[in-house]
């Protein structure tokens, strides 16, 4: 090592060796440098700024939570065709009346099974309450489904013929696909609404049996209601929503974050009424909220509420409305 | 001044990279998440610091991790350096999506995390208050280096690349990011009167 003998500061920092050795000292393989810093203490002040610098050398860095890292490795081994027995169980969902015809006239079996693989079958994934999931189509479109919501899509999968069904609620981030210069179009079917899109990032909600409402992050979709012979072409930050008993679509203006915070695990709320905060909590968990004074139902709120802490929530809850909650049976009352 | 050619042997760690890689390329999924776990934090963290945007990294990142399962047969028997090449991908991933990115949105986002630097780690705790000012001065020399010269700086410092793989990933030539580093340090030396230096040693490792 003696042509370090002359180096000066700048020499030290565009060698790779001595860069090795302060970043990895403990390496087997760099450890001469320790002994040879050691036999020329003439250089040690040189050297000893070279390390300096190095060591100083520091860069912003945000901490990534460990899950994040295990729910990308998921992702990457569900779209490589790997799952582990974390990933979401996948059901096959026969026609129903098949299983029916199957059971009672067994000597119909053989025939029924024929008629079976002629079938399409349809893979189901859905959600209990009080838990999303996310997953991924077979063409790499990722999909994070809500509580107590399922989606479901054909088992064979036609690439050219991309479609879902859903109820409940999902947000889709759907991959942008061209075979030979044509786009390969995605269409989701949520109760008699359809959604076509390109390649984009939306969330789809039932409202109630008979709404559905629809908020475009990014992209462009079509929102139409087929039996109604409606449409219309939604942009970014726009949020649509179809009305069976007013039997119109109706557009505006939203901030995507209030209608996309459930996948962080939280509900983002402004000035919405009580009512509808409650019909959105009963649809995530499950159980029903009783407001003993119709005013309390119509009062306007802002705030958010922690999905993943229900004591938390529920006194939140309560301090936003000023009022107390108890719990009865699978209710709660709200006064 | 010459430039120091970089010797080999001290570069690359032997073999069990080596192994790792061929255990993968045969098919082995242990070896490609051992792969994924020892790289993916940090090609996360350099993604958002070239792009910003945590969510298009997971995407890219995604894609080149699937990609990179895909293809394993096809891949070179002979890589050097596993980390060079994950890093090398995922930029060229971001800067593909960003291009797409430009194209359909007009302007252009501002780049929360960009190279940026921050103050050296207190490795002990400092008293004196002239000490901790230099640190400071030192900190501020270092930010205000141009984005690019950061990057290199990154990718040789933080990230543990040679020479010679900064420049390939960043497609200069090698004299190029000596240059760069050079010219940084000489920021440093103008700035920083040679006693900083020095008080920068002391006591913490």
């Amino acid at each position: 090592m003696d042509k370090y003998g002359d180096y000066q500061t700048e020499d030290f920092l565009q060698d790779e060796s001595f860069i090795n050795w302060v970043l990895n000292p403990e390496e087997a393989s760099n450890r001469s440098w320790a002994a040879w810093v050691k036999s020329n203490p003439h250089k040690k002040e040189t050297v000893q700024k070279a390390i300096d610098i190095i060591r100083s050398f520091d860069f912003k860095q945000e901490p990534v939570a460990e899950s994040f890292y295990t729910d990308l490795k998921q992702s990457i081994d569900q779209t490589i065709g790997y799952s582990n027995q974390a990933a979401p169980k996948m059901a096959t969902l026969f026609p129903k009346w098949l299983s029916i015809a199957a059971v009672v006239t067994g000597i119909l079996l053989g025939g029924a099974a024929v008629y079976y693989f002629m079938q399409p079958s349809y893979t189901v994934v859905s959600t209990p309450y009080a838990a999303t999931k996310t997953i991924w189509l077979p063409d790499s479109s990722e999909v994070v489904l809500n509580a107590n919501s399922n989606i479901r899509y054909l088992s064979s999968w036609n690439k050219h013929k991309r479609e879902v069904w859903i109820t409940g609620e999902a947000f889709f981030k759907v991959k942008h696909i061209t075979t030979a210069g044509e786009i390969q179009h995605f269409k989701v079917y949520a109760a008699n609404t359809e959604i076509e899109v390109l390649g984009t990032e939306f969330n789809v909600k039932s409202i109630n049996n008979n709404a559905i409402g629809v908020m475009l992050q990014k992209g462009k979709v079509k929102f139409s209601v087929p039996a109604r012979k409606m449409q219309t072409i939604m942009q970014p930050a726009d949020y649509c929503q179809y009305n069976a008993s007013l039997g119109k679509i109706i557009t505006s203006p939203a901030d995507p974050e209030l209608y996309i915070s459930w996948m962080k695990h939280k509900y983002r709320f402004e000035k919405t009424p009580a009512r509808e905060v409650c019909q959105t909590l009963t649809a995530y968990f499950g159980y029903g909220f009783i407001f003993r004074h119709a005013e309390l139902a119509e009062q306007h709120i802002s705030g958010t509420l922690e999905l993943q802490n229900e004591q938390l929530l529920l006194s939140t809850l309560s301090e936003l409305l000023n009022a107390s909650i108890t719990k009865s049976g699978r209710d709660f009352i709200i006064e | 001044m010459e430039a120091v050619k970089p010797s080999l042997t001290a570069l690359y760690k032997a073999s069990p990279q080596e192994e790792l890689w061929d255990n993968f390329r045969q098919g082995s999924r242990d070896a490609f998440a051992v792969i994924y776990q020892e790289h993916v934090d940090d090609l996360y963290h350099y993604g958002v610091h070239f792009c910003g945007d945590g969510e298009q990294v997971r995407d890219c990142l995604q894609e080149l991790f699937h990609d990179l399962w895909q293809s394993r047969e096809h891949l070179t028997d002979q890589l050097q350096n596993i980390r060079y090449y994950l890093l090398s991908s995922l930029r060229r991933r971001l800067l593909r999506a960003l291009e797409k990115d430009r194209r359909l949105r007009a302007q252009t986002s501002e780049i929360p995390f960009d190279f940026e630097l921050i103050p050296p780690r207190e490795h002990f705790i400092i008293q004196d208050e002239k000490q901790q000012e230099q640190l400071q001065q030192l900190h501020v020399a270092l930010s205000a280096l141009p984005r690019r010269q950061r990057e290199a700086i990154y990718l040789r410092f933080f990230h543990d690349l040679s020479y010679q793989e900064v420049a390939d990933l960043m497609s200069m030539k090698v004299d190029s990011v000596y240059n760069i580093i050079s010219k940084a340090i000489g920021v440093l030396k103008r700035m920083l009167p040679p006693a900083v230096l020095l008080l920068l040693l002391s006591p913490g490792k």
